[in-house]
């Protein structure tokens, strides 16, 4: 220290400071030492992409601000500034937190929708991989389940009006069709009573029908 | 005009008076920084409010940088800024004082957030700016300016 600067004692220093300290009076407001707080988004952005932001932000501005002009001579907010705030304000450390919960929940999720755009090459054939085996699994799932549960013959032959006589031929196989109504051509009625009707088999025609030949 | 509609005229005084007392703020954080807005284009805006002193005081600051040690003034505004509040924020003085100590830090990259509450003393502040000054040659300086400017402004109300 040099020579002339001996006065600097506590109070010195505190005399200097009571004259000047209307001008940081708006630090002393609030809470925290400010009254305006990083935007919702800024932490999750700041929690998102900490690594790779430029060391940069700008205080949140009111729309009056703006209106003034205000930008040139904003108070800048560094990405250090933005990280210490989060750690040492009580509100804004709560938001992160939440944040950081909500994250971890929902990133299997992004990881996999991100993964198809912007991931790297062994991700994304991994994402396209899972995607066709899902697909290929339900498939045959589908595939599977509907023949015991969806007889096409099974359905024809609960209609009074199917003729199964009329569509053997003589190789032996049988067709077998719904009649058309032949009066008003209208089919509709054909099916209608599907849920009332005993199903009947194929086998219990076989004797009866050979029987007639 | 936007704003005149929305508001009534004590609202909007209101609104006015919050955001130009931080602006002037910004501007000290600009005078730390070295951004070297010149403070006869920042004289306006800096007293939209109406509040012609405070304005008048940052501008010191200011003039004093363009004429003076640029350097031990950004010292006394960091010195002041850091002092301004009763707490001491412990974690942000740590680490302002660690970075200090690497010599990972220097006026440029100080901003108001990363100053205030840290309760530097005036060795931290030497450190800071990279030089010693006399702290009180300084204020007595920039008070003068403030002197010389509220003169001039009566002068010209006088004239007027």
């Amino acid at each position: 220290m040099s020579e002339d600067n001996n006065f600097l004692n506590e109070q010195e220093s505190k005399n200097l400071i009571k004259e000047f300290i209307h001008l940081f009076e708006p630090l002393k407001r609030g809470k925290q030492n400010y009254t305006q707080h990083p935007s919702k988004d800024q932490i999750e952005e700041y929690l998102n992409n900490s690594n790779a932001m430029p060391d940069l932000w700008q205080r949140p501005q009111t729309d009056s601000a703006n209106w003034m002009g205000a930008e040139d001579v904003a108070l800048e907010w560094t990405l250090t500034d933005l990280s210490l705030h989060v750690q040492t304000c009580a509100q804004c450390s709560k938001v992160a937190d939440k944040l950081r919960k909500a994250d971890k929940s929902a990133s299997w999720f992004q990881d996999y929708f991100s993964a198809f755009g912007f991931a790297g090459y062994r991700k994304r054939v991994l994402a396209w991989t899972y995607t066709a085996s899902a697909a290929v699994a339900l498939m045959a799932l589908v595939l599977n389940v509907m023949p015991s549960s969806f007889n096409p013959i099974d359905h024809a032959l609960v209609s009074d009006n199917v003729s199964v006589v009329d569509n053997f031929d003589v190789s032996g196989n049988i067709t077998l069709q719904p009649e058309t109504s032949t009066t008003t051509g209208d089919n509709s009625s054909t099916f209608a009573n599907f849920a009332d009707q005993k199903p009947i088999r194929l086998n219990d025609f076989r004797g009866p029908i050979i029987n007639q030949f | 005009m936007l704003l005149k509609l929305c508001y009534d005229d004590e609202e909007l005084q209101a609104i006015m008076a919050l955001n130009i007392e931080y602006a002037r703020l910004a501007y000290g954080e600009q005078i730390v920084r070295g951004t070297n807005l010149p403070p006869t284009e920042m004289e306006e805006f800096l007293c939209m409010d109406g509040d012609v002193d405070a304005a008048r005081q940052w501008l010191s600051f200011a003039y004093a940088v363009e004429d003076g040690d640029a350097d031990a003034v950004r010292g006394l505004l960091i010195y002041m800024c850091s002092n301004s509040t009763d707490k001491v924020d412990r974690s942000k003085r740590a680490w302002l004082l660690e970075k200090i100590d690497q010599k990972a830090i220097d006026f440029r990259s100080l901003t108001m957030e990363k100053i205030v509450g840290t309760h530097l003393n005036w060795s931290h502040v030497f450190q800071l700016v990279g030089k010693e000054f006399n702290p009180t040659r300084e204020k007595d300086r920039i008070k003068a300016i403030h002197q010389q400017l509220a003169a001039q402004d009566n002068l010209e109300r006088e004239t007027a």
